[in-house]
């Protein structure tokens, strides 16, 4: 009987313990920069923003997005920063309906470092949010005064490169300029 | 349609402004950045707007980002907050800058709504405007109550979580291409 009480206190014991260390775990596990492994979503970036652009309601039905991670390919429009760097992206060549800022922390600058413009680019991020305004967005002259300069935006961080291929343009400029360059 | 285009012509935005946070208690101290930040001001209309993704603030702490987005600001239900409101005596500022041409930080102060976690509320911010070789940055600190905002920080936490939040923002904009 003595026996079973010390056994049941050193298995109590030993699951407080267990709790109290996952706890500090967790407490000062560091929240992730960037989203890595496999993605929630795997989607046509053009497909993907001509629904959401077509869609009356998206702001209400984007809601299963928010907070997850999405992978899609996309062409680089603009690199914005210097500290974090954010991508503006369009599905291909074309003008996007909705502009895309995909957002790299600090830390991630090795990975975005040499991307330029026209480059076409894999990446993997957490979606934040779909700014689409409303009609009583319309009648606040400061709303829309944001809508007048990017009226619907769709909001991406803690991204990651997947794949990344240069401008071919930029490839074959490159490539003529180091045929010219004497031996 | 030429002045419309001279009025587009004169809205300067952003969509890759900052915006920090600080919570500080007697016990805890932490912090959020965002560099996701929407802003735009017309000099002519004197209007001002923010839109901020609430999700993209980014922690230190994983648990910590995760009751902020869940428990906290719920953002799948309230993804953004919003400033939007007038600069006050714009056409001082407007003389002492030469138009936003001449350098200079300049304190403004700004009247408007302010929307977060789906509750609105008007209020005065003051802040700055710093004019720099023709480009604009919008600047200003401020405080907010979570308790102002229906931001409801459990009994457990109130020694670890700030009611008063101190808020920073810093949005260099430039001039919006006519669209």
């Amino acid at each position: 009987m003595k026996m079973n009480k010390k056994r049941i206190i050193l298995i109590f014991s030993a699951i407080a313990c267990a709790g109290i260390l996952y706890g500090i775990y967790m407490y000062f596990k560091p929240a992730s920069v960037s989203s890595t492994g496999e993605p929630d979503y795997k989607i046509s970036l053009t497909t993907w923003l001509n629904d959401l652009d077509q869609d009356t309601a998206a702001q209400k039905t984007f809601s299963k997005y928010i907070n997850k991670s999405i992978q899609f390919e996309a062409n680089v429009a603009d690199v914005i920063g210097d500290t974090s760097i954010t991508l503006m992206l369009t599905p291909g060549k074309e003008n996007s309906p909705i502009e895309v800022y995909a957002n790299f922390d600090a830390s991630m600058q090795k990975e975005v470092e040499g991307i330029v413009a026209g480059d076409a680019v894999t990446i993997q991020c957490i979606c934040n949010g779909l700014e689409i305004p409303s009609s009583s967005d319309m009648e606040d002259p400061g709303m829309a005064l944001l809508n007048e300069v990017g009226a619907k935006q769709l909001k991406l961080s803690r991204c990651s490169i997947v794949k990344h291929s240069k401008n071919e343009a930029d490839l074959t400029v490159s490539r003529e300029q180091s045929d010219t360059i004497p031996n | 349609m030429a002045s419309l285009s001279l009025v587009k012509a004169q809205v300067y935005k952003t969509a890759t402004g900052n915006i920090k946070f600080v919570s500080k208690t007697a016990i805890e101290e932490f912090s959020a950045n965002n560099d996701q930040v929407t802003a735009a001001f017309s000099p002519k209309s004197n209007a001002i707007a923010f839109r901020v993704p609430v999700n993209s603030f980014q922690f230190k702490s994983a648990l910590m980002q995760k009751h902020f987005q869940e428990n906290y600001m719920q953002t799948a239900d309230f993804p953004f907050s919003t400033y939007s409101g007038k600069i006050e005596e714009i056409a001082a500022i407007q003389s002492a800058s030469a138009n936003f041409t001449k350098n200079g930080s300049y304190d403004v102060v700004t009247k408007g709504t302010h929307e977060m976690h789906g509750v609105k509320k008007e209020i005065t911010v003051s802040g700055k405007i710093i004019i720099n070789d023709g480009s604009i940055t919008l600047s200003a600190n401020m405080s907010v109550l979570c308790s102002d905002y229906g931001i409801n920080i459990p009994a457990a936490s109130k020694k670890s979580v700030s009611d008063n939040i101190d808020i920073s923002i810093n949005c260099p904009l430039q001039l919006a291409k006519s669209k």
